[in-house]
This record gives structure tokens, sequence and C-alpha cells, in this order.
């Protein structure tokens, strides 16, 4: 018997004990009853361990009676996890034991025999009959019930909630029909008056369930109704203690009581339209009662019976909704409903229900106040499902077009068309839709076929269109011409609505005309110069040709042979364009607007992939064509330029097309060169065939992939490349034997020799090179080594039919016939490589003799070339992958070991070779390598000899230090040909490395001293602030005071223009990044900075009167001295920007007024004039900082 | 207090003279779309500062988007029209309070005009009813506007314009008294209305 006390002292230390103690104990008392022998005995010593504090009933025990509860319902807990410890007599016993506390203690026992009651239902000899008796002495509560805490009332629901999920598992729905009914009305009398959201979430859930679980009988089904609608429409006030649920939940858990079984729809339908016809309801109300009208319709079963009877009177009532309505919520939500309902309906009922609303229709779309929502109701009740459509829809289209042909209103004609184009949308998407294939007749069609064929286009769309499209029209038919526009665009697709494939209705003729009409204002006009109003300034209308656009969009997706007209159109409009020079003068910008037009319109994404394919290719068949065409009028290079720029943008999304869809094999050479002879002797279209060759061609499978996409945009440049430049043997020098070299050069398509036409020349030669440059970084590395495309780089594609004695004729390295203007065509390939894809043999040598070229004074090419070149060496320096083996390290400290050496020659002698630009080319050069040489940062002493020459030495230069300094920039400046997308080689923190060789130690050289003379500290700072503008402010964050200090310096000995602009941003980071840094040295900056606007705003005007400034036009002798003068010298436009950017910046940097009101007076003249700036972007700025500095304060 | 014009004649926002829409007409819609400037701009390594290279190309704009251009009138237009109307929540173009035909810069604009020279600008307004009584109030907050934005070398001229006040020369002589118009800011209830006014200008 030693057990009987221990029972006791765990109840009594549960009692005691704070609550992390508690689990412990319970845990105990667990134990003991599952251990003990005999249980009978121990479950009555451990029930009877609470007797003391049931006896106490006063107040004050009120907290330990509870506790002592809650031991046993926690033990329950614990016994209720290891399933069979108690039989099911002690159940029972335990039940009825804590179902009297419902009766006896309203206020410490609630809890805690919930609790023990929700453990004591899941054990496993617990019987359902007990249920009943719970519910009833629940149910006792009575009016206590809604004196509890919500969450002792939310116990009660969960408690609740488990019991009926025991019930419906025990029992079929027939046995509750007649007996325990009444719980259910007890049970709605107790909860009653819930308010809690939490509570509110469960008990609505309970009523859901009772109602769709437990065939409640009609009375009951009334009460539960009248229990839940007294909520609606429902919300949630807001509360001091936050709540998990939201309105929208709540909304949510009664709208599911609405819907839960069609037996409560006698109710709820009627209800729900009472509610909505009652004036004064917010928006957000009515929306709630059409979404949970909505729910019931499509929710209940039976519709005969629940659904059926009610049909006229929601009709009666929504058609208000959308006839005078306003707001766009509650019409969505209102047509949402009526499409619900129709769907219900079937046969007989149907027929009734759409001849009574058409009734209500046909004369609303006969008056012109009602004819657009009277259209969007049909349209909802039609689109419901193809039985309405097909019973609808003859006798309203008849009306519908009667309704226009005898009509001359502007607006009723814009909406009776809007109309019609909207049904032929619906019509196409219902023939789509998966679900209509199901409810398909056998023999019989369903969708009106024989009125949407030809017959609509030439009964009304075409005797419409040709109404009002006459170039006299006033202009309101705009609107008019677009809505019948997109209607025109969908009827193309109109298909055989019955089984079998899919006829289109139209015939190819109607389907042209459509065509020919939708494509006049989006590619005829534009092309042409044409105006389609003759009362409009403008050529077509945006609105006219954006609907124009989006109805080419869908409807040459659903007639594919629309396209090839398209291109036969715009090829034809182009060339009689041209050849009459009555077109627009920016005929060249119309071509590129329609080229992008017809680029989208196939990337819509509403082709299907090889449909999208062939158009493509066909595209830039086309676009090749074009260019063709344009060579052989020998036209402005600036219109070869727009059908290179316009074959580029469709081969970069045919390439993005190829990397979502084609799964491509790697390529190999040979089935690459197979593939070529394929799309060659297919009668593909090449650059120099006149005829539109059999895109079908290419569909071929045998290479194993459908669509040979970036095979063919290979193809496409190599045709380019070939197109443009040629095989020669020149002599080259006279120290070269004629015919030892062979020389890729200038084709004679590039004639002439004018600086102008050179220059425009130029642009198509780079933007030649950057398509291919697109195009081969497509390819992986192996398919790149597979095609040689390193190699390729400098035989230009000219090299298929040689054999290797020929190739070996030709040198790897860059042309110099035409004075190297074919570098950015090289370019162009080799930044495309993968580095692993250039072979040693080809990149050493390329790059030698790059840098040979590149050092040579007098210049051998011309500046545009020499950029290419430059660029060229930095891809060609950094992709040199130096870890692959010794050798290339050797050769790497070869190179430049060879520009040391000229380096040196060139720096500290006033006497040596070239003038000051031929140095600061080579100079520039230099730094071009270093940027691709330092973007993948090799860490040996011995390996940065070129860098540490220039960072060291080249401040300290006489002639040329400062404007090295000022060019120390290009190398850490982000570039496009460095980038990922290019296969650029990056090392992580290159940049941190670069900064702490380069600028950390040289911080203290900026200030003048011993052993620094004044011009080695200002050159030193300007290069210190030419780099740290393109880094990171976290990377030299830890030195900002320093480079402050360095800054203010500089204000005084910067020169305005480049040096400024970059010191100028570094502030604006830092003062963006940490203003603190600033904080002591505003005295200093503020006037300082004014004085340096105010030197750019002298710099700037006086540039206006100095004729040589201009460097654009004029003559293009490369060494003429004010083309070296940069831009942003002679109008330090960017200087100007930042520093009023900058003082703008001060006032929002959080620092305290008394720093900043002592300058206010100084700085209101600066920034008054500087209201007056050239630029207008600056004067917006400088209004801005003025506004802002009087606003101090 | 009862409004002077209860019911004034209100203009779209989007029908008021901008220079935007001038510019947008001509740039392609589907531009962005295919990522076409990305195709259409030069290579970088042909713009500053890895080059200096004129691009010949007569299509695309100066490199950073910046134009010089000289103040005009459309550009005080849009200075003053955001202005708020004293008594509805309405903007002063709005309202056609201010018209662009109304704004008249002496020397007209030119790009090559010295940044010392004197320049007037003259700026009639029309009341929207010929009894406004806060036509003053509407002149004077113009007033404030233009010369808290433009230059130094600039002077404000702000008159009724002819016809459309009945006591048009009163209030002329008003704005254009100095004096009063300084006395006039001194006031803190009349500094309050045009601060509020001038609240919504950007």
């Amino acid at each position: 018997m030693a057990s009987v006390p221990r029972f006791d002292e765990l109840a009594l230390k549960y009692v005691l004990a704070e609550s992390d103690e508690t689990a412990l104990i319970s845990e105990q008392a667990a134990q003991a009853i599952e251990t003990s022998t005999n249980k009978r005995v121990t479950v009555g010593q451990w029930a009877a361990s609470v007797h003391r504090w049931l006896q106490s009933s006063g107040e004050d025990d009120l907290i330990s009676r509870a506790k002592a509860l809650d031991f046993l319902a926690s033990t329950l807990q614990i016994l209720s996890r290891r399933d069979d410890t108690l039989n099911a007599d002690q159940v029972k016993l335990l039940v009825t034991f804590f179902c009297s506390l419902f009766e006896n203690d309203h206020k410490a026992g609630v809890t805690a025999s919930t609790k023990a009651l929700r453990h004591l239902i899941v054990t496993k000899h617990f019987q359902p009959t007990l249920g009943s008796e719970i519910i009833r002495s629940i149910c006792k509560l009575g009016d206590d019930f809604k004196l509890q805490a919500p969450t002792t009332r939310l116990e009660i629901y969960h408690l609740f909630w488990s019991l009926l999920e025991i019930f419906t598992e025990a029992y079929d729905s027939e046995y509750w029909q007649n007996d325990t009914n009444a719980f259910i009305l007890d049970l709605l009398n107790l909860c009653r008056n819930e308010r809690d959201p939490e509570n509110l979430m469960m008990w609505f859930a309970i009523l859901k369930a009772i109602l769709q679980d437990f065939n409640p009988s009609a009375d009951i089904t009334s009460e539960i109704f009248k229990a839940f609608s007294a909520y609606f429409p429902i919300s949630l006030r807001p509360s001091a203690i936050p709540s998990s649920v939201t309105t929208d939940n709540l909304k949510v858990a009664l709208r599911s009581c609405f819907s839960a079984h069609s037996r409560v729809g006698s109710h709820a339908i009627p209800f729900l339209v009472d509610k909505l016809d009652k004036v004064d309801q917010t928006v957000s109300v009515k929306v709630d009662i059409l979404l949970t009208l909505d729910a019931c319709l499509v929710k209940y079963d039976h519709p005969k019976q629940s659904v059926v009877p009610y049909a006229d009177q929601i009709w009666g009532s929504l058609k208000y909704e959308v006839r005078n309505g306003e707001i766009q919520d509650i019409i969505k939500a209102t047509l949402k409903v009526l499409c619900s309902l129709t769907k219900r309906l079937d046969g007989g009922d149907l027929e009734y229900f759409l001849d009574n609303s058409w009734r209500d229709l046909k004369e609303d779309i006969s008056d012109s106040r009602y004819t657009a929502q009277a259209g969007r109701l049909l349209v909802a009740v039609v689109g419901a499902a193809p039985q309405s459509f097909a019973l609808l829809m003859p006798r309203a289209l008849e009306h519908i077009k009667k309704t226009i042909k005898h009509n001359t209103s502007v607006i009723h004609k814009r909406h009776l068309i809007a109309l019609t184009s909207s049904i032929v949308k619906l019509r196409l998407l219902l023939v789509s839709d998966s679900d209509f294939n199901q409810c398909q007749p056998e023999d019989g069609v369903l969708l009106s076929d024989d009125l949407f064929g030809d017959s609509l286009f030439h009964d009304l769309y075409l005797p419409f269109w040709e109404e009002h499209s006459a170039s006299t029209s006033p202009i309101e038919y705009i609107g008019i011409l677009g809505e019948a526009m997109q209607g025109l665009g969908a009827l193309v697709g109109q298909v055989f609505s019955g089984k079998g494939p899919a006829q289109r209705l139209c015939s190819d003729s109607t389907c042209e005309t459509i065509i020919s009409l939708i494509a006049k204002p989006v590619i005829i006009c534009p092309l042409r110069g044409l105006k389609y109003f003759d009362l409009l300034e403008e050529r077509v209308p945006q609105v006219l040709f954006d609907a124009g656009e989006e109805a080419l969009r869908n409807a040459v997706p659903l007639y594919p042979p629309s396209f090839r007209y398209l291109l036969i159109q715009f090829l034809g409009s182009i060339q009689d364009t041209y050849r009459s020079h009555t077109g627009p003068h920016d005929l060249s910008l119309q071509v590129r607007n329609v080229s992008a037009t017809l680029c989208t319109i196939i990337h819509s994404g509403m082709l299907e992939h090889d449909v999208c394919w062939i158009n493509e290719a066909a595209l830039i068949n086309t676009l090749l064509q074009g260019l063709q065409w344009m060579l052989s009028e020998r036209a402005d290079p600036k219109f070869l330029v727009v059908f290179i720029d316009a074959i580029h943008t469709t081969l970069k999304q045919a390439l993005k097309q190829a990397s979502i869809w084609d799964t491509t094999p790697e390529l190999t050479k040979e089935q690459f060169n197979h593939l070529v002879r394929t799309f060659e002797a297919d009668n593909v279209p090449r650059a120099d065939l006149d005829q539109p060759g059999k895109i079908e061609a290419l569909e071929v499978g045998e290479t194993g992939s459908m669509r040979p996409r970036r095979a063919y945009c290979l193809f496409v440049v190599q045709q380019l490349y070939r197109r443009f430049t040629t095989v020669s043997n020149p002599v080259i020098s006279s120290s070269v034997p004629v015919g030892e070299f062979t020389r890729v050069a200038l084709s004679g398509d590039l004639y002439g020799n004018g600086p102008s036409l050179l220059a425009k020349q130029d642009i198509l030669l780079n933007q030649l090179g950057q398509m291919a440059a697109s195009v081969v970084r497509e390819f992986s590395e192996e398919e790149q080594r597979a095609l040689e495309l390193d190699s390729e780089a400098f035989y230009l594609f000219h090299t298929q039919n040689y054999d290797s004695a020929q190739k070996d004729a030709i040198p790897w390295g860059l042309s110099p016939a035409n004075d190297f203007r074919t570098a950015p065509l090289s370019l162009g390939i080799i930044q495309g490589l993968w580095p692993g894809a250039i072979r040693p043999e080809v990149h050493l040598p390329a790059l030698n003799d790059l840098v040979t070229v590149l050092v040579t004074i007098p210049m051998p090419c011309s500046d545009a070339a020499r950029a290419a070149m430059d660029a060229l060496l930095c891809v060609l320096s950094n992709k040199l992958d130096v870890k692959k083996s010794r050798a290339l390290i050797e050769q790497r400290i070869k190179t430049q070991q060879c520009l040391i050496m000229n380096m040196q020659a060139l720096m500290g002698h006033r006497q040596a070779i070239g003038n000051t630009d031929s140095k600061l080319r080579i100079f520039r050069s230099v730094l071009h390598y270093l940027a691709g040489d330092v973007a993948r940062p090799l860490t040996g002493s011995d390996q940065n000899l070129l860098l540490t020459l220039i960072v060291e030495n080249g401040a300290v230069d006489v002639m040329t230090g400062r404007q090295l300094a000022q060019n120390l920039g290009l190398m850490v400046m982000p570039r496009e040909c460095l980038s990922d997308s290019y296969h650029a080689i990056h090392k992580k923190l290159g940049l941190g490395w670069f900064y702490h060789r380069n600028i950390v130690p040289y911080l203290d050289r900026c200030f003048p001293g011993p052993g620094v003379e004044e011009r080695e500290a200002v050159n030193r700072a300007v290069g210190i602030f030419s780099i740290l503008r393109h880094l990171d402010y976290n990377i030299y964050t830890s030195e900002a005071a320093r480079i402050v200090r360095i800054g203010v310096r500089s204000l005084d000995t910067f020169k305005v223009g480049v040096e400024t602009e970059s010191l100028l941003t570094v502030l604006l980071h830092i003062l963006d990044k940490d203003p603190s840094q600033l904080r002591g040295h505003l005295a200093a900056l503020i006037p300082g900075l004014a004085n340096i606007y105010e030197m750019a705003r002298n710099v700037a005007d006086a540039a206006e009167f100095d004729p040589n400034a201009d460097g654009r036009g004029g003559d293009q002798t490369y060494s003429s001295k004010a083309s070296r003068v940069s831009v942003r010298d002679r109008d330090p436009i960017a200087t100007r920007m930042y520093t009023l950017q900058f003082f703008q910046k001060l006032t929002g940097s959080g620092y305290e007024n008394h720093l900043l009101l002592p300058h206010r007076r100084g700085l209101r003249r600066p920034l008054a004039t500087a209201c007056g700036d050239s630029v207008r972007e600056i004067r917006r700025t400088a209004l801005k900082a003025r506004q802002a500095w009087e606003g101090l304060g | 207090m009862d409004k002077d014009n209860a019911n004034p004649t209100i203009l779209n926002v989007s029908e008021l003279p901008t220079r935007q829409n001038k510019k947008k007409a001509v740039t392609p819609g589907k531009v962005t779309e295919l990522d076409l400037g990305i195709v259409l701009r030069r290579p970088e390594y042909l713009s500053a500062p890895f080059c200096d290279v004129p691009w010949a190309s007569d299509d695309t704009d100066s490199d950073d988007g910046f134009t010089i251009e000289p103040i005009d009138e459309q550009e005080i237009y849009d200075l003053i029209s955001t202005i708020s109307d004293p008594e509805h929540p309405l903007s002063l173009g709005q309202l056609a309070v201010v018209n662009l035909p109304d704004i008249h810069i002496t020397p007209s604009p030119s790009a090559a005009a010295d940044p010392n020279t004197l320049t007037q600008v003259l700026v009639k307004i029309t009341p929207t009813i010929t009894h406004c009584s806060l036509a003053t109030v509407i002149g004077l907050g113009i007033r404030v506007r233009l010369e808290q934005a433009l230059p130094p070398n600039y002077r404000v001229d702000v008159m009724i314009k002819e016809g459309t006040h009945s006591q048009d020369d009163q209030v002329n002589k008003q704005l254009a008294d100095k004096e009063r118009v300084a006395a006039a800011l001194e006031n803190a209830t009349l500094k309050g209305v045009l601060d509020k006014m001038l609240e919504t200008c950007v």
C-alpha cells in the first residue's frame, strides 16, 4: 500500500509546481499506473488523489482545484498516447466523473474536464455512445458557456469536432435521423453567441460538418441556417489581441456553411438574393454575397431541386447589377454567378432560362445606353457551356447584325462590333476547351459552325470595314476599327466544332483578305509612308497599330500561312518605297520597328514550337533577302545596319527559344557541315538568293534535332561574314613575297572611301561582329573546339574548302588588309569563345601579333579599328588559361616583357619617339591588356611586372604621368566582354586583391613630402580615384578616412573633367554608405565643390565658342589635336550633375542642421545660378538641391 | 467658406501640354520586350571611356541621355502648372489658369544664350471666373515659385490675361508692386496658403 500516498504527493507537488515542472510529475503518475499490477486499484487511487481539493468549494481554492484537475487531465494525456492502459469501465467511469464537473463546477472544472475528455475519447476503449452523454452534459453549462475564457471555449469546440468525427465513423447518417437531432438543437443553443474569430472558425466547421454528414431534419436545418446566417455578412473588428484569423478566413468559412449542402438551398439562395437587393450595401459586402451565391450554385447537388427553382429570381435580381452597375469588382462577380448558374441548367430548364434572359438582353442590345452591359451579360451566359452557346447564339448574332446595319451612332456601333468580336473570341475558347470534346454529340455540330465562317466576314465585317476605313473617315472611327480588328484576328482561327480534324471555317481567300486588312496599319502604312487617316497628323494612330499588332499575334498562329504573306508585304513595301524615293525620310527607323513587330509576332508564345522555328527561319531568310537587295542597290550602309540589327534581334530570340525547347546533342564539325549542306542543298535561302526557299526543308530530323536552331544561326553568321569579306593575296609589305600570305579583307560590297562612309561601314562591321558574339557564346566548349571556331576568328569562315597547306598560308592573327578594319569581326568570334576552346597555338601568335601592331608608331589603323583591337587584346589576355601549363605562364611573361620594354622606351624621356597621342594610345592598350589579365590575378611576386611598372612608375613620369593616371580606371571597369555570359575568366575577390596591392601602398604618396614631389602626389591621387570609382565601397571602407582626406586635397588640384568626375563619384559613394566619414570635412568640401561646379560651367561655356572643340563630324584625321580632348573634358556635364547631386544628398544624409546651416548662405547663389544650367536634367537636380537647402531648419 | 467658383471646368491631366509625350511617340513600343536596346546601341568598347570615336548612326541618342536645351516656355509651364489651386484640389494646369501660349520669354530661348543675359519671363494667368477673389494669391504663388526655381538673371512678371478679370488693373498693380509682394510674404496666414499651394510642385 506504499503507493497510496504517492499519488497524493504527486498531486500536491503538481498543484504547487511551476509550469515547467508539471510535465515530469504527470509522467511519473502515468508510469505508476502503467507499471502497477492491479490497475483497477491504482486508477482508483490516482483519481482519488485530487479528492481533498474537490471537497473545498471556496473561491480561494479555484486555482488549486483547477490545477489538481489538470493533474488528472495531463496524466490522461500521457496515457492516451499509450493506447490501451485504461479498460472500458475505467473510461466510462472517468467520462462520467468529468462530465459531472460540467454540471457542478463551472469555474474550475471546465478547462481541465474538457482537456481530460479530449484525451479520453481517443483511447481505444471509448464507446461512441458515451459521446451523446458528453455533449448533453456540456450543454448543461447553459449561459455559463459564454462566460468561459475564449481559449476554454476553443477546447470545447475541438472536443465537439472530435466527437463528430467519432460519430461519422461509427454510424451512418440514417442513425441520426430521429433520435439525436435534439443534441444539435442543444448545441446551437449553447454556442449561439460566439464572437471570438478563432472559435468561430471551429464553430462554422462544426455546422458545416453537421449539415453534410448528419442528415438533419428540415426544422433542424432551418435552425442551423439561422445560426450561421445571423453572422452574414461577416466582418472583423480591430482588436487589441492580435488574431491569426483574417476577415477573409471568416468569410470563406461562413461561405462553406452556405454551400455545405443543397438542403440549405431553399433558405440560402432567397436569403442571399434578398440581401443583394437591399440598398446601401458596400462594395465588399456585395462581392461577398455574390461569391457566396456562386459557391452555392457551384457546389449544390441535385440542381433540379436546389438551383432550378431560383434561376429566374437570380437572373431578375443580378441582371441589374451589371446593367446599372459601375463597380468592376461587383460586375465581374455577378457575371461569374450567372455563368455558374447557366452551367447548372440543362434541357428544358436551360431553354426556358435562355428565352427568359434573351427577352431582356434583346431590348438592351438595341439601346445604345445598355449595349455594352447587355453584351457582357450575353457573353457570360452563352460562354457558360457549348449548349447555351448553341441555343442562343443564332438569334443573338442575327439581332446584332441587324442592329449594326441599321445604326448610325458611333458609340453604339463600337459597342456592337466589340460585342461581336468578343463572341468570336469566345467561340475560339469554347472549341479549344477540353470539356467541350466530352459533351459533344456524336454526329452534330454544336457551336453554330455555319454562322462563323465566310458568311460572318462577308455579311458583317467586310461591309463594316469598308464603310469605316476610308482615309477620309472621321477620327472617331479609329476605336471602332480597333475593336473590329480584334474580331477579325480571331475569325481567322475559327474551326469546325464537330468530331474529326479541326477544319478551318473561313476559306483561304477570306483569311488572306483579313490578314491584308490587318497588315495595312501595322506593316504597309509605316513602310510605305502612307497615312491611314488623312485627318490625322500621325501616319497610323497608336490605338490602331496596337490593335493590329495584337490581332496579328492572334491570327498568325491560327492561320500559319499568313506569316509568309506578311513577309512578302514587308519586303515588297521596303523595295518599292526605297526605289520610288517617295517614302518616309525615316525608312530605316520604320524597317527597324516593323521587323521588331514581326519578331514579336512569332515570339508571343502562342505558336507551337515547330511552327515558331519555321517562322523564325522564314523571317531571318526574308531579312537576309532584304539585306541582299539593299546591297544590290548599293544602298547607304545605314540600311544594311538596320537589317543586320534585325537579324541579330531575331537570332537572339531564336537562341533563347533554343535554350528552352531544343534538346540538341553536342554538335560536331561533321554534323554541322552536314546541316550546312542540307540548308544549302534544300534551297534554304542564302543571302545571295533571290527567291524565297522552301522553309519546310528545315524540318530535317536526321541530325538528332527537329529544330537545328543553333546550327542555323551559326550558318547565318558564316554566310554574312563570307559576304562582307573575301580572301585576297595582296602585297602586305615589301618584305613579304607576293602570294606567300593569303589574307582576308573586306569584300567589294564595302566600297568607297569618304570618312563618313567609312564610319558607317565600321558600324556595320561592329554590329556584325557583336551578332557573331551572341551566336558563338551559345555553343559549349566542346562544340566550339570541334568547329575550330578559334581559327575561324581569323579565317572568317573562308577556308571551308581549303586543304591544310592552304590554311597554313593564312596566319593566325588579325588581317592587316584594309587598315585592320576586319578586327571587329575577329573580336566577335573570340569574345564568345570559352577559354578552353582557344588552342594555345592559335592564341599565342594572335596575341603577340596584336601586341606588335598596337605598339607600332605611327598607328596603322583607324581609331574605330583600334578600339576593337584593344577589346580583342583584353579578351585574349583574359582567356589565356595559364593554369593549364607552365609553358603558357612563360609565354605570358614573354608577352608582358615585350610590353614592358615598349613602356620603358616611352616613359621618361622627352626625346622618346612619337607624340603624346601615340604614347597615350599605347598606354591605353597596355591598360586594356591588364584589364583582362587582372580579372584573374596571379599572385606570384614575379607574375605582375607589367602591372607594377604601370602603377609604380606611371605616376612619376613627367610627360604622360597625368594622362596615364586618368586612364588607370580602365583596368578595373566592368566590361561586357569580360562578363560571365561571354565565358571570361574571373577570380573571386580579384578586385580586393587589386586594391590592396595597387592602391593601399600608395595612399601615403598622395601628399607631397619627403621623397614625394607635388606632381607625383597629384598624379597618384588622380590614378587612385580613377580606379576607386569602379570599386565597391566595402572594399575600401577601412581606408575611407584617408581617402576622404586625399579627396579634400584634390578639390584644388584636379582638373575639371574626368578627374573631378571620378572624385565626385567616390565622394557620392561614401556619402551614400557612410556619411560620418565626411562630417569633419564639410567646411572644405562644400565651398570646394561649389567652386568646381562654377569652373565646370565656365569650361562648358568656353567650349561653345571653340570651333575646334566639336570632335563630331568634320575632318577625321586621327592625330587632330581637338579630337584627342575627350568629350567629357570639353563639356564636363557629369561633374556638374554629380556636384549638384552631392549638395542635394548632403541635406538628406542625417547631418545635424548646425553642421549644414552655416553653409546655406554661401550655397544660395551657386545653386540659384545652377538653375540656369544649359542641360535640362542638371537644372532639375539643381532645383531639387536648392529646395532641399531652403527647406533646412 | 463658399467657393468663388464651385464648379470649374477641368482639363484631363493627359491632355495638358508636356514634353514627355512628344518623345514617346517616336520610340517603338517593343524595344523593352526584345531587349532591342542592347542590340541597337553601339558596342561597349566603342563608347567612352574605352574609346572616343564618334558614332555615325543617326538614330541613336547621345550616350548619357543629357540634352543641352535652353529654358523654354514648356519648362516654365512645367514649373507652375503643378501648383495647387487654393480652393480646389486641382492643379493650375488642370483648371487652365496657366496655359502654355500665355507664357512669354524675352529674349526668346536659344541654346547659345549667354548665361548672364537678363531674361524676362511673363506669365499671364486666366482666372476661372471674372470676379475671382483669389487671383492675387494665385499670381503671388506663381511669382514665388518661379523666383525660387529660376536662376538670378531671370525677371518674373505675372499678370492677369486681358479681359479675364473684372479688376485686372488692380490685381496687376498689386502683383507688380515689389514692396507689397514682400509684405504679403511676411503675413503668416498668407504664407501658409502659399506653402500649401506649392506643396504639390515637384
